[in-house]
């Protein structure tokens, strides 16, 4: 089956020409490539600076890539001019106009009154929201009004950027079962940035690793948890367990300006000498791992061949 | 003797019946980092605003007290809070990149630091940064919000305040940078016998970090109750 959505090869590099940037190239993103398949669920998780809001600006089309290629299996925009991807935003506090009503929010997109309600019991939102103010909804109603209206607009893809983390945990919950409900009810593909590693495990199918801007490990999540084969998405995803002292984060994390080497060489406790200069990809069952040196016992090589893709 | 103390302290907006927070009584001392959680709207950032005096008493009906070093913050005008800040706290905000200016780089407010260039460098890279030279180029809208919560950690830190107050500061960082946070905050603890007041919804990262925990529910706050083996203590 055609992914829905293919990125090739994709590079970004501010561009230069621009008066306010000037001598600061530096590359956010490069050589990725991955596919997302119809109705998945992907997570994107990576350190904080790693690319993963830009590389989500680049799926929308809000920024264009440098170099390389994405390709979608459907229209961006309908003709009506309202995009099939759509994004919650991170930040609650400005994803809703303070002094419009809810009303006239989703009146932007539908003013079928039938449409709106199917929404509003979905979401669990009360009739007396809509004549609400932006300034009246609390941080939650926020998120919740504005995935309304996102709702209205029926995308194929839904993309939101952490949206848990100024959640308490029943929230956080809440949310996680609501976009299970949106996957499986409305088949819509969702694209998610998250830090809580706890809610990835049962969240998400898929998981993209991001690193200094490079994918290190991507596949079906579960047999990530289970094995992660890449040295830093075992750091990652373990960190939670123990207290981690700051040798853990010796030698610095400059991003390799260009180079194809291993963004995650200086603090790899695996690292060869040759992953300073290139790192090899390697296709294992149901995932891509970008390394040189992986841990012991991963998926495909014979040790434990149980795990496979969904 | 530092101290920060509340005392019946409550908070309701003008003409409105419900009380946001009720009675407010704690003692914070010096050498502790307290945390404290509760669900979303249950007052946290409004707490911290009160302890630093930046509500605007137009609409906010503040009573009780808030001495900080036996002054008490809300007998001061505009003026003397303004001193009594700049002298002892700092505060990191929820919004990192909403906190800074966006018509300056980060060169203008690591110029506003009494630290030697190689200090702040080496503060920047242990919290995986690049460093000042890189950085000090750059808009606050060209980092990312994770970054952006790092450079504003260590902004605070580098003035060196003898009460630091953080809100939510993992809100935006991966499970491993949050860690080096809690790693660096008990660091500054030790070295400068501060109070820490933190604010977050991360319960592991507070359980790392924490002296004392409180839940902040309703506009109640329950008793400070100490951790087990924190800090080596």
């Amino acid at each position: 089956m055609k992914p829905q959505i293919e990125l090739k090869d994709i590079a970004y590099v501010p561009s230069e020409d621009k008066l306010l940037s000037k001598g600061k190239n530096f590359t956010i993103l490069s050589n990725i490539s991955f596919a997302v398949a119809e109705s998945s669920i992907l997570g994107i998780v990576g350190e904080s600076g790693s690319g993963k809001t830009t590389l989500i600006k680049l799926i929308t089309g809000i920024l264009g890539p440098t170099s390389g290629t994405i390709e979608y299996s459907f229209p961006l925009n309908r003709s009506n001019g309202v995009q099939q991807i759509q994004i919650l935003f991170q930040n609650s506090e400005q994803i809703i106009n303070p002094l419009r009503k809810v009303k006239s929010l989703l009146d932007d997109i539908t003013k079928d009154a039938s449409e709106q309600n199917f929404i509003l019991d979905f979401l669990e939102i009360p009739q007396e929201m809509l004549q609400k103010k932006g300034y009246q909804l609390s941080g939650g109603e926020r998120q919740r009004a504005a995935l309304a209206r996102i709702l209205l607009a029926k995308p194929k893809v839904l993309i939101v950027d952490e949206p848990f983390s100024a959640q308490d945990p029943e929230s956080k919950q809440n949310f996680v079962k609501l976009f299970q409900k949106l996957n499986k009810e409305f088949n819509i593909t969702i694209l998610c940035v998250i830090h809580e590693i706890d809610i990835l495990e049962d969240f998400t199918e898929q998981l993209l690793v991001l690193f200094g801007g490079k994918v290190m490990e991507i596949g079906a999540s579960r047999n990530i948890f289970a094995k992660p084969v890449n040295p830093y998405t075992k750091f990652l995803l373990e960190a939670g367990n123990y207290e981690l002292t700051e040798n853990d984060f010796s030698g610095s994390n400059i991003r390799l300006n260009n180079s194809s080497g291993c963004p995650y060489f200086d603090r790899c406790k695996n690292k060869l000498e040759e992953c300073e200069i290139s790192v090899k990809k390697m296709e294992l069952t149901g995932r891509i791992v970008y390394c040189n040196n992986p841990l012991n016992n991963y998926p495909g090589e014979g040790t434990d061949g149980s795990l496979t893709l969904k | 003797m530092l101290n920060v103390k509340l005392k019946n302290v409550s908070l309701i907006i003008n003409n409105k019946p419900k009380e946001i927070l009720s009675n407010l009584d704690f003692n914070l001392s010096k050498n502790n980092i307290y945390t404290i959680i509760g669900k979303n709207g249950a007052g946290k950032t409004t707490l911290l605003n009160t302890i630093i005096g930046i509500l605007d008493e137009k609409f906010y009906l503040i009573s009780g007290f808030v001495k900080i070093q036996n002054i008490n913050i809300l007998d001061l005008d505009e003026k003397g809070r303004r001193i009594l800040r700049k002298k002892l706290i700092r505060i990191v905000l929820q919004d990192a990149i909403g906190s800074f200016d966006p018509l300056k780089t980060f060169q203008y407010y690591f110029n506003l630091l009494k630290c030697e260039q190689s200090v702040l460098d080496n503060l920047l890279k242990s919290f995986q940064l690049q460093g000042s030279q890189k950085l000090s180029k750059l808009y606050p809208y060209e980092v990312s919000g994770g970054m952006a919560q790092r450079i504003s950690i260590c902004l605070a830190i580098l003035a060196k305040p003898q009460i630091l107050i953080l809100d939510e500061p993992t809100s935006a960082l991966d499970v491993p940078i949050a860690n080096l946070v809690s790693l660096k905050i008990k660091e500054y603890i030790k070295s400068t016998n501060s109070i820490i007041l933190i604010v977050t919804q991360d319960l592991k990262f507070a359980d790392k970090v924490s002296d004392y925990i409180a839940t902040l529910q309703n506009g109640k706050l329950q008793e400070f109750r100490k951790l087990k083996n924190t800090n080596g203590k």
